[in-house]
């Protein structure tokens, strides 16, 4: 048996760690870009940056699903909402700080996961998208309607109250303080959950499932994990929307929302930790810079999305593979005729 | 009423059976789901509108040239998403949500100003008096067109030699093309077909509600679910589908006088659908 066969407790198998390559280089550059961006930037630039900052924890949801099982999480606005209104009432009725409030949304994120985990379990990929695609539509549709007009304030939606931390009240930077720690949270907690057991079962579930089940791997429970760890991770993205913003308003998490969040992904690596970062940055942030209109944001993710999967499938950080496109493979090594 | 509502949810689920139907032809050939199928219908209704309003063609001629133009667009779109760079099903779908989102913000851009549009008439008006409520010749004829549109489509598939070369690519990709089929032109036909047929079903929808760049967002979706009830694989399943969820609809439309419980209800058809279905699946594969 050679050394590199020999198992050990630091050994790691030479496959693709899907999500986050050099998590902790990821999260350093995130740290200091979001600690920066106060000096760098004016109030209005640094809302949009603080919004695309939350979105992009809902992004990191879909990336994760996507690099792990090719999972499609097309729910993840409806997460959003329902996240974003537990904390809202969490807050405004219960009178619960922001931690607890936050906390409380994710739970419910968790909750409302476990049965579409548990239909992901029984459904193709193709299917659960389609019923992802509806449960949004359906959630987006049922806040918005007069039906619920009392409790989610209907297609104008309600003020996220000031919530506040340790006793403190959460105002102009504060606010912003308490938001870039939670994002850096967020995106130190994915590589720890995806570089543990349960990602590399899911790898394995992504390469061969009847494999995984025969090596004893229970899929079915992995899947419903992972769902409810996307959806967890959209319900948080929720409350960090209401926090940056000051509002939350059902129209803005509807089905077209769902194909932005899965688009930001593409574009910025789903094997990356920062790829979620950088497809936000790149389809959210710069587009509200520069005062694009929502037609125009929506074009420009259509041609965005396009052409990155047609010339960088890998997203647009995979640097180290950008040289495929003008670089020709090498020929393949001629063995000599026996 | 029950006649009326009937009527309704029939012309209804038609359509969203064709659409589950132009989804299924390009799965069961190329693998792909195109989600940007009821968009390019979109597309093709507003040519169709400016044919018939800014350049006055005769019915017959506009239809023509926009199915022509539809068959083009099918060509177009597979030559730049698909053949330039080719890549597993699962990409060439996702290739496809970016398309949905050019076409649609392109068609707000253009159109997006002053829509919704009233289509022009080119199906004769009139309403048929069944048990004193009336249902509209629009209605029926959409019925009518939507069953000559799945005949002829099953016909192409199961009658002709190009239907032969495209089972053939669904059944083995690999040996097909060992065996000589041109495989590229037969994806090519595919697409082209989807996308006439997602043509006819954009005019239809256009003509029964009106036309807007967003007319076709819940169509696609009640296709996508058709679709799926059928397994991607079933156009008669799908259709069948189609039609209960237009019936579902359009009835509890009526009956709840709530159109949020009747999303709600649907929804749960499809969901409920979806299990019945995998569980089905499974205990034939099993078995």
């Amino acid at each position: 048996m050679t050394a590199r066969e020999t198992p050990s407790r630091f050994f790691r198998p030479p496959t693709a760690l899907p999500v986050m390559m050099h998590p902790v280089l990821g999260v350093v550059i995130l740290t200091v870009c979001l600690g920066l961006a106060p000096f760098a930037l004016a109030d209005y630039q640094l809302t949009l940056v603080a919004t695309g900052a939350a979105y992009s924890v809902a992004v990191l949801g879909v990336a994760a699903g996507f690099a792990t099982i090719g999972m499609l999480a097309l729910t993840q606005p409806a997460m959003m909402l329902i996240g974003a209104y537990v904390a809202l009432y969490a807050i405004e009725a219960l009178g619960l700080s922001f931690v607890p409030a936050a906390l409380l949304a994710v739970l419910a994120g968790l909750l409302v996961a476990l049965p579409l985990g548990w239909i992901t379990c029984r459904l193709d990929r193709f299917s659960f998208a389609v019923l992802g695609f509806a449960f949004t539509y359906l959630v987006s549709m049922l806040m918005s309607s007069n039906l619920l007009v009392g409790v989610t304030g209907g297609e104008l939606g309600k003020p996220f109250p000031s919530a506040n931390v340790f006793g403190m009240v959460l105002h102009d930077f504060t606010n912003y303080v308490a938001l870039a720690v939670c994002v850096v949270l967020a995106y130190l907690l994915a590589p720890i959950i995806f570089r543990s057991t349960m990602g590399r079962f899911l790898i394995v579930m992504r390469q061969d499932d009847v494999l995984a089940k025969s090596v004893g791997i229970d899929t079915n429970l992995h899947r419903i994990l992972l769902t409810a760890i996307v959806s967890a991770y959209g319900a948080f993205s929720g409350v960090l929307v209401g926090l940056a913003s000051g509002f939350v308003a059902p129209p803005h998490f509807d089905v077209a929302l769902s194909i932005s969040l899965l688009a930001m992904a593409l574009v910025g690596g789903t094997r990356y930790l920062l790829g979620a970062a950088a497809g936000t940055l790149i389809l959210l942030v710069l587009p509200a810079m520069f005062n694009l209109t929502l037609i125009d944001r929506n074009l420009l993710v259509g041609v965005v999305l396009l052409a990155c999967l047609i010339f960088v499938p890998e997203g647009l950080l995979s640097f180290d593979r950008l040289g495929r496109l003008v670089r020709r493979p090498p020929a393949p090594e001629r063995t000599p005729a026996s | 009423m029950l006649l009326a509502t009937l009527a309704g949810g029939i012309s209804l689920g038609f359509l969203y059976g064709l659409v589950a139907l132009t989804l299924i032809l390009l799965v069961r050939t190329t693998g792909v789901l195109n989600f940007a199928a009821a968009e390019v219908g979109m597309l093709c209704a507003f040519v169709a509108f400016a044919a018939l309003t800014q350049f006055h063609l005769p019915v017959l001629v506009a239809v023509a040239v926009t199915l022509v133009f539809s068959g083009l667009l099918g060509a177009a779109v597979y030559c730049g998403i698909v053949l330039i760079r080719p890549a597993d099903p699962l990409t060439l779908s996702l290739r496809t949500l970016g398309l949905l989102l050019i076409v649609n913000s392109v068609a707000y851009k253009i159109w997006g100003a002053n829509s919704p549009y009233t289509f022009p008439r080119i199906l004769p008006e009139g309403v048929v008096t069944i048990s004193g409520f009336n249902v509209g010749y629009v209605q029926l004829l959409v019925i009518a067109f939507a069953i000559v549109i799945a005949l002829a489509v099953w016909v192409l598939t199961e009658r002709t030699r190009l239907g032969l070369l495209l089972r053939a690519v669904s059944s083995d990709r690999e040996a097909a093309a060992d065996l000589g089929v041109p495989v590229v032109s037969v994806d090519l036909m595919a697409w082209c077909m989807a996308t006439v047929v997602a043509c006819c079903v954009g005019i239809l929808v256009a003509h029964l509600f009106f036309l807007a760049p967003d007319m076709m967002a819940p169509i696609l979706l009640a296709g996508f679910a058709a679709a799926q009830l059928g397994d991607m694989q079933s156009a008669r399943v799908a259709l069948i589908a189609g039609v209960v969820l237009g019936i579902i609809q359009s009835a509890s439309s009526v009956y709840f006088n709530q159109p949020e419980l009747s999303q709600i209800l649907s929804f749960l058809v499809l969901t409920v659908g979806l299990i019945i279905r995998g569980r089905f699946r499974g205990r034939v594969i099993s078995t």
